[in-house]
């Protein structure tokens, strides 16, 4: 199992260099069952890892471009009256996939951000009175345009809460820089991508990861690090149980890439970032958290009592 | 590695307000250079704060501290030991805030705080010092709850109403610990009036001496009656008597006798006195203020008193301890003559006169005593000498070293009550009749607002007594009555309106005095206010005893201690046991090795940052260490296996606990570096 993680993480990382850390955090999401956000400046590499994910785990997967007059059916399908038949068949959106790549999502209104973030709570589309059940395993990973740009409609918390991650790429180091230059095509390489880890053994992992080992001491730092955010008066919001929840979901899978079979303060540390980082609001200015403030929580808060 | 500790703004400014609240009662009591420290370190402080200075040297502070404390001892006399000892509180409390580098710092400076507002009322126990003091108490702890907020807040107000809101959250309980907490006896007692002066009688009296005492508006004392009032005339307040004359100075014969216990003072000699003589008893709440003497004040004759006091024999009350602080008292008084057998021994005290002066006077005792064989007619006609040509006034003319009293009884002919007395003695004795002056006060005034008598220095007053062997019994006689019938009949302010000197060092109270205006009635509110205020607060525990009767019936104080203690104490240890035993099993054995192994990393600043993780922790000292790399990555990785992998295996805590001794015994002598210069701050 561990090789063949190590395997897949190579290959992406073929495609998007300089990133491990990125396609690592990616993969715990993936592993915890969670969807995934990437949150960059356009052209930092978001689909590129995106497709490299779907790719390696072989799953079937839909892109889709997020426009601002995109309508819910635009994703979910819509139900059309066949003049053979003489009835209304349901025509699926592209939300029936495996892994579903929402390209731009805060590109959209919000009712069609609703619409999908619906699907991806309830793993199911319900349209005239129908349910329809998405496939198995479903997820989704979003990228967006940092809010500060212009056309964008910002996701509402609680939507966010869907996430299990929020990653950023940034730019990648002068050396991975110079091996894009100098390498060629990422889209036709993505084309050739093989499968690494097959649906059955992603299962499997899954089912590993959830094994990890929690001690006592971390449940107790853990807690910790939730009061701390909940009663300091730097964030007006802290963290949810929820949130919680996901860190040590999320914590396991990443001990489990790093081949272990515990978790550890670092884990914590590592992960309260991308997991909690859209779920904490600054006090000051009532946005998202900054990762100033989240290393300031870890630096209060000791690791033992 | 700790933060250095930031005050908040908010936390500043009410840091600030609170020492110079706190500070302020202190004015008037402690050196003012102190003042001039708090400045310095206020704005020392200030300037940390706001980042333009640094902290001092810590030879700074100690030449600081060395200089308050020269200071502090150039100041201590005999009586100034309580202010230098405050003084001491403070300038450690102001010292302290140089060195404010932590929280726990700043918690020691509002503790200090707490304890300045406690100490403030050694000094004053007004009802204005408490309403100040509430609000000192008020603001300390709105300072006390910012510093516990890290967060900057805007809303400066917000500690100060949640100080406020706690306090009144608390009044029930206070005023239920008010109400039964047994007050107990101070273990020591702390003489806080030594050396102070007191405006009042004193123990020798020169006729002169009484008229200084109208300058003062201070309160002798307050009386409040269980029954109506006596009349105005019969308000006589027995201080003290002299007996010892020199020829100018009246004194106080140096072996005061107890008074015979088996004495009766009751009223059983009515009928000898004929129906002229008023026996009448009055039992009564004295509040005397200090005054720094061992005498009592009461009614003319007490009868009954506290077990704490004796009677002398020339009936006045005398207790062990020189009054101090104000006292409260019961008594029971009855005016009227006082029946004494007296000793051939005794007579010749009361019949002592210098051996010579004063001829004129002699002779003019000697024709009285021809011409009335009874005492009571030679007093008359005494009284009728006086009533001719005498005039009563605060400014009597100055008599001279010797044969003073023929000088005022032949020349002058104007004086103060005290030359009344001490001519009319003379004259008595003279004449054969033992006599003797007494000093005390004459009136008081009524508050109507709640029926108490407050009697003021301007009041003293001296008279004299007789005694007339007809009837064995001592005759109250006051020459002021008849050259100035007025003083009995109306207050003394309104007597002495007219004289410039009057309360001449209270002009305010003398304006207070002297009309029926609004300032008038809002002295007397506020003075019966203050009345029960000392009733009802300051001597709380004098009346407490009998509360508590009253709510738990025959219980003593020591059982209610017991009953309240014993199971609190219980509880509280409980508490405190189960707290410890808590925090002990959470003290896992690893930590307290690994920080054996902190304690010396700290000279070089290598010590584990608070919320750092141990493979972490490890990893930052490999390079820093590189000799004990090895153990550092044993120790990095049985501490993981033990604490997150749940591995139980003993061998893997023998295995750490040697290597932390490994690493302790190997570790080169580190050498301090400055804070920061490592380039770790963990982002504080």
């Amino acid at each position: 199992m561990r090789h063949q993680i190590e395997a897949a993480i190579k290959e992406v990382s073929d495609v998007l260099y300089g990133k491990q850390e990125a396609i690592q955090l990616a993969l715990t999401c993936i592993f915890s069952q969670g969807h995934l956000l990437i949150e960059d400046l356009p052209g930092m590499g978001k689909t590129t890892l995106a497709h490299g994910l779907a790719k390696v785990l072989g799953l079937e997967y839909q892109r889709l471009q997020f426009t601002s007059d995109m309508l819910p059916a635009d994703i979910l399908g819509v139900t059309i009256f066949d003049a053979a038949s003489h009835q209304f068949k349901f025509h699926p959106g592209p939300v029936f996939t495996q892994l579903l790549l929402a390209d731009e999502v805060n590109r959209t209104t919000p009712k069609t951000q609703s619409a999908l973030l619906e699907a991806m709570e309830e793993g199911r589309v319900s349209i005239d009175g129908q349910t329809h059940q998405l496939p198995e395993p479903f997820f989704v990973i979003a990228t967006q345009n940092p809010v500060t740009q212009q056309g964008t409609f910002p996701l509402p918390e609680s939507q966010l809460d869907r996430f299990l991650m929020r990653l950023e790429l940034g730019y990648p180091d002068a050396r991975a820089e110079r091996e894009l230059l100098q390498g060629g095509d990422t889209r036709q390489r993505l084309e050739t991508m093989s499968r690494v880890i097959s649906p059955a053994q992603l299962q499997a992992i899954s089912a590993a990861c959830a094994a990890v080992k929690v001690s006592d001491s971390i449940i107790d730092y853990l807690q910790r690090l939730v009061a701390y955010s909940r009663q300091s008066a730097d964030f007006s919001v802290g963290i949810s149980p929820r949130g919680a929840l996901a860190l040590l979901k999320a914590c396991r899978s990443w001990a489990f890439i790093q081949g272990r079979d515990y978790v550890i303060p670092e884990d914590l540390q590592q992960l309260l970032g991308p997991v909690a980082g859209h779920r904490l609001r600054a006090a000051d200015d009532m946005g998202l958290a900054a990762n100033a403030l989240i290393q300031q929580l870890l630096s209060r808060v000791d690791v033992v009592a | 590695m700790m933060p250095l500790f930031q005050l908040t703004r908010s936390s500043m400014i009410w840091l600030l307000v609170s020492i110079l609240m706190v500070m302020a009662p202190y004015i008037t009591v402690v050196p003012s250079w102190l003042f001039l420290l708090a400045l310095l370190t206020i704005g020392w402080r200030l300037m940390v704060h706001s980042g333009r200075w640094s902290f001092p040297h810590w030879s700074v502070r100690l030449a600081l501290m060395l200089l308050v404390l020269i200071g502090l001892i150039a100041e201590l006399r005999q009586n100034t030991m309580m202010v230098v000892t405050v003084g001491l509180l403070i300038s450690a409390f102001l010292l302290k805030l140089t060195e404010m580098y932590r929280r726990r710092d700043a918690l020691v400076v509002i503790y200090a705080a707490f304890l300045l507002i406690v100490c403030s009322f050694l000094f004053d126990q007004s009802i204005p010092m408490a309403l100040y003091a509430v609000g000192s108490l008020i603001v300390v702890t709105a300072s006390l709850n910012t510093v516990f907020r890290s967060q900057q807040n805007n809303d400066i107000w917000r500690p100060l109403k949640r100080s406020a809101v706690l306090y009144l959250q608390a009044l029930p309980m206070m005023l239920i610990l008010f109400l039964i907490f047994p007050r107990i006896g101070p273990l020591w007692q702390v003489d806080m009036n030594a050396g102070q002066s007191f405006t009042g009688l004193s123990d020798s009296m020169s006729p002169g001496d009484v008229s200084q005492l109208t300058r003062s508006a201070d309160i002798a004392f307050r009386v409040r009656f269980d029954e109506p009032l006596p009349a105005e005339k019969l308000r006589y307040w027995r201080g003290l008597t002299y007996d010892q004359f020199d020829g100018r100075r009246w004194r106080r014969s140096d072996r005061p006798r107890e008074a015979d216990r088996q004495r009766s003072l009751m009223p059983q000699y009515q009928g000898v006195e004929g129906p002229s003589t008023n026996v009448e008893s009055f039992s009564y709440l004295l509040t005397m203020e200090a005054s720094g003497q061992r005498w009592r004040y009461g009614l003319d004759v007490p009868v009954n008193y506290p077990g704490k006091f004796r009677q002398l024999d020339d009936l006045t009350l005398q207790a062990g301890q020189r009054l101090m602080q104000r006292q409260q008292y019961r008594l029971m008084s009855r005016v009227g003559p006082i029946p004494e057998t007296l000793s051939a021994k005794d007579v010749a005290r009361y019949l002592q006169l210098p051996a010579q002066g004063n001829a004129q006077s002699r002779e003019l005792a000697l024709t009285w005593a021809a011409q009335y064989s009874e005492a009571k007619d030679v007093s008359a006609q005494m009284l009728r000498f006086f009533a001719t040509d005498f005039r009563y006034t605060l400014e009597p003319p100055l008599l001279g070293q010797t044969d003073a009293i023929d000088q005022f009884l032949f020349q002058t002919q104007r004086g103060f009550c005290g030359h009344f007395a001490s001519a009319g003695v003379m004259l008595l004795r003279a004449a054969g009749i033992p006599a003797r002056v007494v000093g005390g006060y004459l009136g008081g005034e009524l508050n109507p607002l709640d029926g108490a008598l407050t009697v003021r220095q301007y009041e003293a007053h001296a008279w004299l007594e007789y005694w007339d062997k007809s009837d064995a019994s001592w005759h109250r006689l006051d020459p002021t009555a008849v050259v100035a019938p007025s003083r009995l009949a109306q207050s003394a302010a309104q007597l002495f309106s007219t004289e410039p000197t009057f309360l001449a060092d209270a002009m305010l109270m003398r304006n207070g005095f002297l009309s029926d205006s609004l300032l008038k009635q809002i002295r007397l509110r506020y003075e019966a206010i203050n009345y029960d205020w000392h009733r009802w607060v300051l001597n709380f525990h004098e009346r407490q005893s009998g509360f508590l009767q009253q709510l738990l019936g025959d219980i003593s104080v020591l059982k209610i201690l017991l009953l309240i203690m014993f199971p609190g104490a219980l509880v509280l240890s409980w508490v405190a046991f189960s707290l410890l035993r808590h925090r002990g099993a959470r003290k896992d054995k690893l930590l307290e090795a690994l920080e054996q192994l902190d304690k010396r990393l700290i000279t070089a600043n290598l010590q584990r940052r608070q919320g750092e993780a141990m493979r972490s922790f490890f990893a930052r000292l490999t390079p820093a260490l590189p000799a004990l790399a090895s153990e550092f990555e044993i120790l990095s990785r049985c501490y993981e296996q033990i604490c997150y992998a749940q591995d139980a295996d003993p061998e893997l805590r023998r295995q750490f606990k040697a290597s932390i001794d490994r690493c302790c015994e190997r570790l080169p002598k580190l050498h301090p570096v400055e804070a920061g210069a490592q380039g770790v701050t963990d982002g504080t």
